[in-house]
């Protein structure tokens, strides 16, 4: 039994996070397919203005929704300051200019010059995006948060923005398209395994950030499991109407988004505590053991 | 244990960080109490807190006692991921939070793994632990170390060294330590086995062993404790906590 | 440390009796700090003199009078209103039976002289009922007293010098922080500790070594110990030649003890009984400081006789780093403040404090009819609450002066905001140090609180008595109440604590003791005179013990122990105490948890003939298998009524308290019970 002295409150201050990564998820996921379209031949290497559109909408609400996650929220604009120092600062600006360039993409009229680079240069920053959803992160002691894990945001976006992009005739299902939208379910799908193994296996001197929800992990996270990865493609394969499969992975991403943060679990020295007080209750109690 | 007064001012690099004496903290929280009173801190905020390990005193073995702060990291997590620049470490070793520049987006809670960031929630911004650099700068010694009525709690100012104790800490009232009876081996918080440094973050704990070489189960090294502890936990599968 | 920095004393129950300097800015205490020029207690407090910062400004302090309503809750009332009211009845109460049907009770809540000033009421009043003994100690300083003359013992601070300290019953990692760290210097100066204590403490975790003897049987233990040391010549053969009175006959009844037999009482091994003595008489100077934990059942005078009769038979006495350490009532002596009306004729009549519930319901001639209480909580502090219960119940006017509404207040019909130490003056004695220190005011009283001098006043002058006592200059008086010859001191004391009792840091360091044959009395005659007990202390067992009959019934023997983050039923309801306090939990050894399917953390039913009371288990393998054990000290409401089972016995001397003399059973909560809940207001 610990103290209570030290540290937070109690509460998901996490909310707002959840929404924004969603959000980040859904938009940079639909940025960053158009990389997966053009490389199976299925449309062009620049977001349409549309397409431009929905990313820099969707990130902007995102950034929007972020900054009700601050303490100082007039304060946002120090987040910039450690460029080149904060994984944060760079994934704020990954966003900021993923924002910037979507909404060049979107406005500007088709034969404009910047406009054209502006909506080759969303897929990339969309996936760079992706790519600093996950490395933000990678902390130290954070068991849920390392390893594999920086890869999800991509892996999962990927999977959002391909069904969507389906679902908006973006691509016909069939050929290489399909593949690769299969392949991408495939490595979400054991990026979720390798993550849980990975916590189950940590557990022991892990201290969970929110208990009462960690309780219900195998849960929660099977139910994320089978939308993203068992339901959607089933109902995918099945033809079901492509907006159902949206409908579906998008409870994902809201409820993987919600995991990751409820499931946090990290290094401390209580949860190091435990484990050792586990582990002499256990001996104590074990038949051979001397008792001093 | 107790510390002398540090060689401590201005310009001064080195590293800097507690120093806690397993053989006698108690757990009082004496020290939580004179941060709190010290700093003005809200009751929402705490800067210290007490662990306590083995309370149920399994295999005979005595309950210890960890009064943990801020370990002011040599690499802090804290530090790196800052993206307005509020935490900083100075040359001297303290690693601060300025309020003036936060925005509380509370990145360094998560990747502090010591629990060292407390946010505020009136004020929308991270707290934490400065070393009383305050109190440092005017030849005193940080409030809970000051505070600790049975001495447990220290201040190292160069605990880079690690190896033996430090210059500056005498040992017992009244004189030099006795070479038989005093571990002269202070043990970096993560050298000892489950306190691992999760991330290479170096705390600038120190954790002086009890003194050794007498009976009584606080003198029993700690180390030992813990590792009947990782030898059990090898015979069974990690149980599943949370 | 901040603007204006006033030295002060923690006046409280507590062996420390910490200087403090505290910090006041804008009227408001900033910080506390031990005050270094104090030789015991040096520059530091214990986490609870800390808290006081917190505790001045409680929102749950009260600040008005308060009266009870229809509704059983409270209302503020004006001082006068109040005050006219209690006089009224007090008046009318005392016409129709008698003063003595009006009981004034004092705790230990708060100490200072100034609580002298009550009898210039009560005296005039007429002499109220009046409690003798106490829940504490007074057993222990009877033993003491008897053997030695007196109660005093070595400065605390030649602990260091100790080369063996045997700590019996007594838990000072925890309820004396500061004769801990002197132990702590004296280990790693090479001492070794030994604990007599059937728990695991934080203490014991740093002794040499730990022996857990069934509760009770201490004196059995003392007289083996005292055995083993005869027998291998380790006492101390010229001091007890030239300073023992009665040894012949001390060394015939530890005859009767050899280490089989103590073993087989006291659930020991007859070796480590070995071990301890052969350690004890051979570690010179070896300090014995005895707790009042083991004396807190029927026949603690003379178990306490028998441990305290050792230190002479090793010839411990007199030397720096020795001795025999109890209690310290060297500081004790302070006059009574000046000018009080001269006492009543006719003793007032008094009772053993243990009994308060009982004597509240069945006294008679007459009996009583009101009541004040102050510095006390018997409501949960008392033992046997059930009785206590009954006993407010049947009473016409209770009035309890307190700084929060405690479960005694709860019980009352009008509830006195006190002051709290930092806003009166006043002169504070210890029972570990020698030193008297001035408890100066740091700040005044809230808007509405009064000190208790201003309302003893009030009430003379509403009775009409004189006020004399009270139109004495606060300072002359102050003065007055110094020892005679020392009224000059009052200006040092305002920079320092002082020794005024001329007894010198080491104890009997002439070898004259203040016994009626000025030896130490192995065999007191004067024992077996005053209390009806042998001359030679003797084991007996306890009635409610191990061996007696209600142990077929109810096995486990109860032991309810203080902290450092409480003292009874004070600082417990603090947030910055919250912080870092621990769970109330039952301690029981997983064989005693396991017979009865409890688990970790499954709430338990700790119960006996006279009541029940809930706590969550800990397995707690430190504990002697056959011992129970959960914190005492109510004050929050989540805190067990652990008095409920206790018992309301008198010890064999000094009307002490038998609170560890208890025996329980303890059941999962789930578990149906034949007897009913007893009666009891939440």
């Amino acid at each position: 039994m610990g103290r209570r002295g030290g540290g937070a409150g109690k509460g998901f201050h996490e909310a707002p996070l959840v929404l924004f990564s969603a959000l980040a998820v859904a938009g940079a996921g639909i940025g960053g397919s158009r990389v997966l379209l053009a490389a199976t031949g299925q449309g062009a290497w620049a977001s349409s203005p549309w397409e431009a559109g929905v990313v820099a909408g969707l990130l902007a609400l995102g950034v929007l929704v972020s900054t009700l996650h601050l303490g100082r929220p007039s304060r946002a604009g120090l987040a910039l300051r450690m460029v080149g120092r904060s994984a944060l600062t760079a994934e704020v600006l990954a966003l900021g200019a993923s924002l910037a360039v979507g909404a060049l993409a979107a406005l500007l009229p088709p034969g404009s010059a910047v406009g054209g680079l502006a909506r080759v240069l969303l897929p990339w920053l969309s996936v760079l995006v992706l790519l600093t959803l996950g490395t933000v992160y990678r902390l130290p002691g954070q068991v849920g948060w390392g390893g594999s894990a920086f890869l999800r945001p991509l892996a999962l976006g990927m999977v959002f923005g391909m069904v969507v992009q389906g679902a908006a005739g973006s691509w016909e299902v069939g050929g290489s398209a399909l593949a690769v939208l299969l392949l991408v379910w495939v490595v979400d799908a054991l990026l979720m395994v390798l993550g849980g193994r990975k916590l189950e296996r940590t557990l022991g001197s892990a201290e969970a950030s929110h208990p009462a929800v960690f309780r219900r992990r195998r849960l929660l996270l099977a139910v994320r499991f089978s939308l993203v990865n068992l339901v959607a493609p089933l109902a995918f394969l099945l033809a079901w109407t492509l907006l159902l499969v949206v409908v579906l992975v998008a409870g994902g991403v809201l409820l993987d988004r919600f995991l990751f943060y409820a499931l946090a679990a990290r290094l401390t020295t209580e949860g190091e505590v435990r484990r050792v007080e586990a582990a002499l209750h256990r001996r104590s109690i074990a038949p051979q053991s001397s008792t001093d | 244990m107790k510390t002398g007064t540090p060689a401590w001012g201005p310009g001064r690099h080195g590293a800097a960080g507690f120093a806690l004496d397993l053989g006698r903290c108690v757990g009082c929280g004496a020290c939580v109490l004179a941060c709190r009173m010290e700093n003005r801190l809200p009751g929402r905020v705490s800067w210290r807190r007490i662990v306590p390990l083995n309370l149920a005193r399994y295999l005979g073995g005595p309950t210890y006692f960890f009064s943990l702060a801020c370990h002011h990291c040599q690499d802090p997590p804290c530090v790196r991921g800052c993206p307005s620049g509020a935490l900083r470490k100075r040359p001297d070793g303290v690693v601060t939070l300025e309020a003036d520049l936060c925005m509380g987006c509370r990145y360094c809670e998560m990747a502090c793994p010591f629990k060292a960031p407390a946010y505020d929630s009136d004020a929308g911004v991270m707290t934490k632990c400065h070393l009383c650099h305050h109190r440092l700068d005017s030849g005193l010694l940080p409030a809970c170390v000051e505070a600790c009525p049975v001495g447990a709690l220290g201040f190292e100012d160069d605990t880079a060294a690690g190896g033996d104790v430090a210059a500056g800490v005498d040992v017992a009232a009244g004189g030099a330590p006795d070479a038989e009876t005093r571990v002269g081996r202070v043990l970096r918080a993560e050298e000892v086995p489950g306190f691992v440094d999760p991330g290479e973050a170096k705390p600038g704990l120190v954790l002086v062993p009890p003194v050794g070489g007498i009976r009584g189960a606080k003198y029993v090294s700690l180390e030992s404790l813990l590792a009947a502890a990782a030898d059990a936990a090898s015979e069974g599968e990690g149980s599943g906590h949370g | 440390m901040s603007l204006r920095t006033v030295r002060t004393v923690c006046p409280r129950n507590c062996y420390c009796t910490c200087g403090m300097l505290v910090g006041v800015e804008d009227g408001r205490i900033v910080g506390i700090e031990g005050d270094p020029v104090n030789p015991a207690t040096g520059g530091k407090v214990c986490l609870k003199g800390l808290s006081y910062v917190e505790r001045v400004v409680h929102p749950d302090r009260l600040t008005t009078p308060l009266r009870r309503n229809a509704r059983g809750g409270f209302d503020p009332v004006p001082w006068d209103d109040a005050l006219a009211d209690i006089a009224r009845r007090l008046e009318t109460i005392r016409r129709e039976s008698g003063p003595s049907a009006v009981l004034y009770y004092e705790g230990s809540g708060s100490h200072g002289a100034l609580s002298g000033l009550a009898a210039a009421f009560w005296r005039p009043f007429g002499g109220p009922t009046r409690a003798h003994g106490d829940l504490c100690w007074p057993a222990g300083l009877e033993a003491t007293r008897l053997t030695y003359g007196d109660n005093r013992h070595n400065h605390p601070v030649l602990t260091r010098e100790s080369r063996f300290i045997l700590l019996w019953g007594h838990n000072p990692a925890e309820t004396n922080v500061h004769q801990w760290n002197l132990i702590l210097e004296a280990r790693e100066r090479g001492a070794k500790v030994a604990v007599v204590d059937p728990r695991s403490t934080d203490t014991t975790d740093a002794a040499d070594l730990h022996l857990r003897p069934r509760p009770g049987t201490d004196a059995a233990l003392a007289l083996g110990l005292g055995h083993v040391i005869l027998a291998e010549g380790l006492h101390d053969q010229r001091f007890v030649a030239a300073r023992g009175l009665g040894f012949e006959s001390y060394v015939e009844r530890v005859a009767a003890y050899p280490p089989e037999r103590v073993a087989q009482i006291t659930g020991l091994e007859a070796e480590e009984v070995r071990e301890l003595a052969r350690e004890y008489a051979t570690g010179r100077p070896a300090l014995l400081v005895a707790g009042f934990g083991l004396q807190r059942h029927h026949h603690a005078g003379q178990a306490m006789r028998a441990v305290a009769l050792l230190p002479a038979l090793t010839g411990n006495l007199g030397v720096a780093g020795g001795g025999w350490q109890y209690a310290n009532l060297a500081s004790h002596c302070l006059r009574p403040p000046p000018s009080l009306p001269p006492p009543p004729e006719v003793d007032p009549r008094s009772f053993p404090t243990s009994r308060l519930g009982w004597v509240l319901q069945h006294l008679g001639d007459p009996p009583l009819r009101a009541a004040w209480f102050e510095k006390a909580n018997p409501v949960s502090q008392h033992p046997r609450t059930a009785e206590v219960r009954r006993g407010f119940e049947g009473l016409e006017l209770v009035v309890v002066v307190d700084q929060f509404l405690t479960d005694t207040a709860r019980m009352a019909h009008y509830v006195l905001p006190a002051k709290t130490l930092f806003e009166e003056e006043d002169l504070v004695t210890a029972y570990w140090h020698p030193y008297v220190q001035l408890r100066q005011k740091v700040l005044d009283p809230p808007e509405g609180v009064r000190t208790e001098t201003e309302v003893w006043r009030e009430l003379c002058v509403r009775f009409g008595f004189g006020t004399d006592a009270f139109d004495v200059d606060p300072t002359k008086r102050l003065r007055a109440m110094l020892p005679e010859g020392r009224e000059g001191a009052l200006e040092e004391l305002r920079d320092r604590p002082l020794d005024l009792s001329g007894c010198g840091d080491v104890a009997w360091a002439d070898g004259r003791f203040l016994t009626p044959s000025g030896k130490v009395e192995f065999s007191s005659e004067e024992a077996a005179r005053l209390w009806g007990v042998e001359p030679v202390p003797d084991y007996q067992p306890l009635e409610e013990g191990h061996a007696g009959e209600a142990s077929r019934r109810f096995p486990l023997q109860l032991l309810t122990c203080k902290t450092r983050e409480r003292i009874h039923s004070q600082f417990g309801n603090l947030s910055w105490i919250r912080e870092v306090d621990r769970p109330r939990v039952l301690d029981i050894h997983p064989l005693d948890a396991a017979a009865r399917g409890l688990a970790d953390g499954d709430p338990a039913r700790i119960w006996n003939a006279r009541g029940a009371a809930e706590a969550p288990v800990r397995l707690n393998p430190g504990i002697r298998p056959g011992v129970v054990h959960v914190i005492e000290g109510r004050c929050v409401p989540e805190d067990p009524w652990m008095n409920l089972v206790t018992a309301d016995g008198v010890t064999d001397m000094g009307w002490g308290a038998t609170f560890y003399e208890c025996l329980v059973e303890v059941e999962a909560v789930s578990v149906e019970r034949a007897d009913p809940e007893p009666e009891g207001r939440p």
